[in-house]
């Protein structure tokens, strides 16, 4: 979960009363947030990613003054349309080809106000926003500025960015920034950049940077909020809760015109969601009886407004609730407001029996016959890269193998297709454990034909010491195909892991289950093993059991796709 | 006396004195023969040993890994070089080990949020560290321990845990004593008590009348190398155990998914930060896959395009990713069960489901961390089902793992609502067990009022680390085989 912190002075002021710190973190955490940490100065929340109206302080002790009873019904008016329009050109649909905006106007900014308000913007942007490529925000004084305003991608052009005394081009801006060479993807579009303009010129090179001229200080009074993205309803939603969070602050908020070239919008819309919910379905869902008063206190605490209407309560999430989706979510307020701590866990009533897969069954039972014979059980990583699963162990690469495109280093670049270089490179790291070394794997391996991808269960062993040789893993083998209940031949082979000569395939009923036979020195040298190693590894899908793992019934893997 | 004791006696009774390569060749014993003879003999004072004293030398994976690409701090040298590097250009943890290390030894100066190299550390960048040079020594031949020891490169290098040495003590020379040369005169006219029984003996009954030789029963032993199972598989067997027990029906399904059956069933939203490059594996080959159900896909995209406003891209579903979480099994039996019973098929509700597997997620591997994972996930299928029924499951559920003490907290995950973290006891600390919740109508296309999902899908490890106490959860995978012997007792 992203995480704010929070001035806890300032928290305390808004909150209004008196309380400490071991009552305002029950009650926070109650709602969902985290609390992390606390102390004399500061409160450090971890928020859950669909509430960003709880990133800012003046959100979350909202929260907390609902939840305490403090508040109760929200009236969220905005004023009028005032003098404010913002057309919007042509250039900007194929990059960024939204704009909401308001204005914030009777503004008497402290010091902490003015910081929350940033600070909440920004976090805005970089998490719900995702890194500004969602959205992006844009906070201005309106003193210097006059209309008309312009939102479209302009050529290359000179203002002063926000924290510079000269002006600089748009192109030099994106250079010389490093958050410019992050977002440039969002702001360019052929030779033009996204931007905000009035008659006086650049209010803001969008996403990257505002203009010094209209930077927001204590002494702002009236406020041009911008919010640009790529789906119009986000941005729209975006700026109701704005509006909100301004009208908590006790400022006023008048609405903006937004000009399309084929419609106009009238921003912000304030709407609010309404649900109808049957007292019963909430008993139902959360397994508790509930009762029609305390439906509408726990829907209050939650910050909705919520009545009677017959059977049903309605519920009116405020504007700022950005999660709500429909009743789901109500009805999970109510249950996180009655308290998870307080629902009485009740027992499901049901008498099927439960059963293992057969493959879990067969699978763990061939690992107790390798135990038996006095192998150890290990367990590797899936992935691995060439280097390991082909060069060392002296293998052509082949293109059947599944490769991953984004690795974070250069040790995951593939999924392993088969076990034994993972048991050998365990091996070179054990050379100072007693000998004999005995280890086995059974577990997965990958391969894609055709662009259809196969995983299969592989059973390796590998037995490290100065008397290894071909016997012993024939043996091993041997003893295990038996148990298994089957019986396996053993073909000469050619195998440019092993040693010539000792190698061999391994069949059941005339099909090729795998090869055993003794480590090539080379291979040995590549994994730092300093003793002789003998070993087998067999596909246990080819011959036992049967390898249907969907969930679908249309058989087994390879043969739905 | 055994027979191995009686060939050392033998062997040592004309030389007097010999080293063991010596006497191993005299006597015709194996190592582990002479040394159990010897130390049975020196123990009734028959002969007298001398010892050497050696030094075992252990490099550690982290150790090797700065053998091979060069110490932290030394990297971090170089990356500074003339020109100086901005302090938050420090990033990940290699980086900051490297930063701690070079203010430690005094090679970098701090100033104006600058890291510059001092006289010190151009000197170091330009000659090398000495600590990565006795390293590097050591890697390649660990006898070169013996010129190194007591240095102070050596000392930091066992500081810092690359290198671990443990003195060992070896026997040089052994000699026989006058005792010992008056015992052998003894067994001479001993040689009618009963070595070794054999068969015949047994079936003869001529043991009767004769003795046995003595053993000495307290001659050391090197205890036997066991074979077990891996501490994780134990872990899954035992969570197995608990499903079966509440009787859940086990499912399993593949790892390599469209992102379809990983996100966007599952109601996680196209643009959602869990499915950046950053967290998922993408796979070039296969590049896509299918989803056979054409109007599932339909109806996905219709759900999300309501909920989440922004377009739904099919190509973007159908990416072939590595699965990043077992939910993506429940999913498709979500999906496989839902669509049956609407198109008429009558089950015995509820239906309960369970699976646990292997899950990868793009991390950066290093020796405390890895990419794989195990989760356990649990779906319950019904009429009427509420949370105080997820509730109970999971309390009884935890109980059959061992962790008698749950709690439960709300929690945001896309495919749930409610969404329930849970947190297990352990000591006097609550710790994150992993989420839950009932799954979204969005998600079985069906109203709650007919058909309820309970679901939940936490972590294998942390269960593990809690019960066992192991460090970290990298040294599950590919660990060597001394840790795999220490694990089979924990």
């Amino acid at each position: 979960m992203p995480v704010t912190v929070h001035n806890k002075r300032y928290m305390l002021k808004l909150l209004g009363f008196k309380i400490d710190d071991a009552e305002l973190v029950k009650n926070i955490e109650s709602m969902g947030p985290n609390v992390k940490r606390i102390d004399a100065g500061e409160i450090e929340v971890e928020y859950p990613a669909n509430r960003p109206d709880l990133i800012s302080t003046l959100g979350l002790s909202r929260a907390v003054r609902y939840y305490m009873r403090k508040s109760r019904d929200f009236k969220y008016e905005v004023g009028k349309e005032g003098d404010v329009a913002i057309s919007v050109g042509a250039h900007v649909s194929e990059i960024r080809p939204y704009i909401a905006a308001l204005v914030v106007e009777n503004m008497r900014l402290g010091e902490d106000d003015l910081l929350d308000i940033i600070n909440f913007t920004e976090k805005l942007s970089s998490t719900y926003g995702r890194q500004r490529s969602r959205i992006a925000l844009g906070l201005h004084d309106m003193k210097d500025t006059k209309g008309p305003f312009m939102y479209d991608a302009y050529e290359d052009e000179e203002f002063v960015p926000l924290g510079s005394k000269s002006k600089m081009k748009y192109s030099d801006v994106i250079n010389s920034d490093r958050r410019g060479r992050k977002y440039v993807k969002l702001s360019k579009t052929g030779a033009r950049y996204v931007a905000l303009k009035d008659s006086r010129g650049t209010m803001s090179l969008i996403p990257i940077i505002n203009s010094e001229r209209t930077k927001v200080s204590v002494g702002t009074n009236r406020m041009l909020v911008d919010i640009t993205g790529v789906t119009r309803e986000i941005i729209e939603r975006v700026a109701d809760m704005l509006a909100a969070d301004f009208i908590d602050r006790g400022f006023e908020v008048s609405r903006v015109v937004v000009r399309y070239r084929e419609s106009s919008r009238s921003l912000p819309k304030m709407e609010s969601h309404e649900f109808n919910i049957p007292l019963k379905q909430l008993d139902d869902e959360i397994g508790v009886r509930i009762g029609f008063n305390n439906a509408i206190v726990l829907a209050n605490k939650m910050g909705h407004a919520a009545a009677l209407v017959g059977s049903k309560i309605r519920v009116t999430a405020p504007t700022y609730r950005l999660d709500v989706i429909n009743e789901q979510d109500i009805i999970e307020d109510i249950a996180v407001s009655y308290g998870y701590d307080y629902i009485q866990p009740v027992p499901i009533l049901s008498s099927e029996m439960g059963a293992l897969e057969d493959r879990t069954k067969t699978n763990n039972f061939a690992r107790d016959v390798m135990i038996g014979m006095g192998y150890g059980e290990t367990m590797n990583s899936y992935l691995t890269n060439e280097e390991v699963n082909f060069n060392k162990m002296r293998r052509e690469r082949d293109s059947e193998y599944v490769n991953i495109t984004n690795p974070r280093s250069g040790l995951t670049t593939m999924l392993r297709t088969w076990i034994m270089p993972s048991l050998l490179k365990q091996l070179g790291q054990s050379m100072h454990d007693s000998f004999p070394l005995r280890i086995f794997e059974l577990d997965m391996v990958f391969g894609v034909k055709k662009n259809v991808p196969e995983e299969k269960y592989h059973l390796a062993a590998v037995s490290c010491h100065s008397q290894a040789n071909f016997n012993e893993a024939k043996a091993s083998l041997e003893g295990l195909v038996r148990s298994l209940g089957a019986k396996c031949e053993i073909r000469e082979d050619d195998n440019m892991s092993m040693i010539p000569g000792r190698c061999a395939t391994v069949e059941v009923g005339k099909k090729n289950i795998g090869f055993m036979g003794e480590i090539h020195p080379e291979v040995l040298a590549s994994f730092g093993i300093e003793e002789p190693v003998v070993g087998f590894e067999i596909d246990l899908n080819e011959w036992i059991g049967n390898n249907a793992r969907s969930g679908d019934e249309k058989g087994s893997r390879t043969s739905k796709r | 006396m055994h027979r191995h004791e009686l060939s050392v006696l033998n062997a040592l009774k004309e030389k007097k004195k010999l080293s063991l390569e010596q006497l191993l060749k005299e006597s015709g014993l194996g190592r582990d023969e002479a040394m159990w003879a010897l130390g049975n003999l020196a123990a009734q004072g028959f002969v007298k040993m001398e010892k050497e004293e050696g030094a075992e030398v252990r490099i550690s994976d982290e150790g090797r890994e700065y053998a091979k690409n060069g110490l932290p701090e030394s990297r971090l040298l170089k990356r500074i070089g003339e020109r100086g590097m901005r302090l938050d250009e420090i990033g990940n943890k290699q980086d900051q080990i490297g930063f701690s290390w070079a203010k430690k030894k005094g090679l970098v100066d701090v100033a104006g949020g600058m890291l510059k190299l001092n006289d010190k550390g151009k000197h170091a960048a330009y000659a090398g560290l000495e600590a990565e040079t006795v390293l590097r020594a050591l890697e390649k031949d660990e006898r070169s321990y013996k010129q190194y020891r007591g240095n102070a490169a050596m000392k930091e290098l066992e500081q810092r845990k690359l290198v671990e040495v443990r003195s060992s003590e070896s026997v040089g020379s052994a000699e026989i004593t006058h005792q010992g040369v008056l015992a052998l005169a003894k067994e001479k006219q001993n040689e009618e008590m009963i070595e070794a029984l054999d068969r015949k003996m047994i079936k003869s009954r001529s043991w009767a009348d004769k003795k046995f030789t003595p053993y000495n029963i307290k001659a050391p032993v090197e205890p036997a190398a066991v074979a077990a199972r891996h501490p994780l598989r134990r872990t899954i067997d035992d969570i197995r155990q608990a499903y079966l027990s509440l009787g859940f029906t086990e499912v399993s399904g593949p790892i390599i998914e469209p992102a379809f059956w990983v996100f966007d069933y599952l109601f996680v939203p196209q643009d959602h930060p869990a499915r950046d490059v950053q967290d998922t594996f993408f796979l070039g080959r296969p590049d896509s896959l299918n989803v056979e159900y054409t109007g599932l896909v339909d109806r996905v995209k219709k759900e999300h395009e309501t909920a989440w406003h922004g377009e739904w891209s099919r190509q973007v579903a159908m990416q072939a990713v590595a699965r990043t979480h077992t939910t993506s099994v429940s999913g498709r039996y979500i999906n496989k069960i839902t669509s049956e019973i609407n198109a008429g098929k009558k089950f015995e509700m509820p239906i309960k489901l369970f699976t646990i597997g292997r899950n990868l997620r793009n991390e950066t591997i290093d020796p405390r961390h890895i990419a794989d994972f195990y989760q356990h996930d649990g779906i319950v299928i019904g009429r009427g089902l509420t949370l105080a029924n997820l509730f109970d499951i999971l309390i009884k559920l935890y109980k059959g793992i061992g962790i008698g003490n749950l709690r439960f907290k709300p929690m945001y995950y896309p495919f749930v609502e409610p969404g329930v973290q849970l947190l297990g006891k352990h000591g006097d600390e609550w710790i994150e067990l992993g989420g839950a919740g009932v799954i979204r109508k969005e998600i079985t296309g069906i109203e709650r009022s007919k058909i309820n999902v309970l679901a939940w899908g936490p972590g294998v490890e942390r269960i593990l680390l809690v019960k066992k106490k192991i460090d970290s959860v990298a040294s599950l995978y590919g660990s060597s085989v001394g840790w795999l012997r220490e694990m089979e007792g924990a």
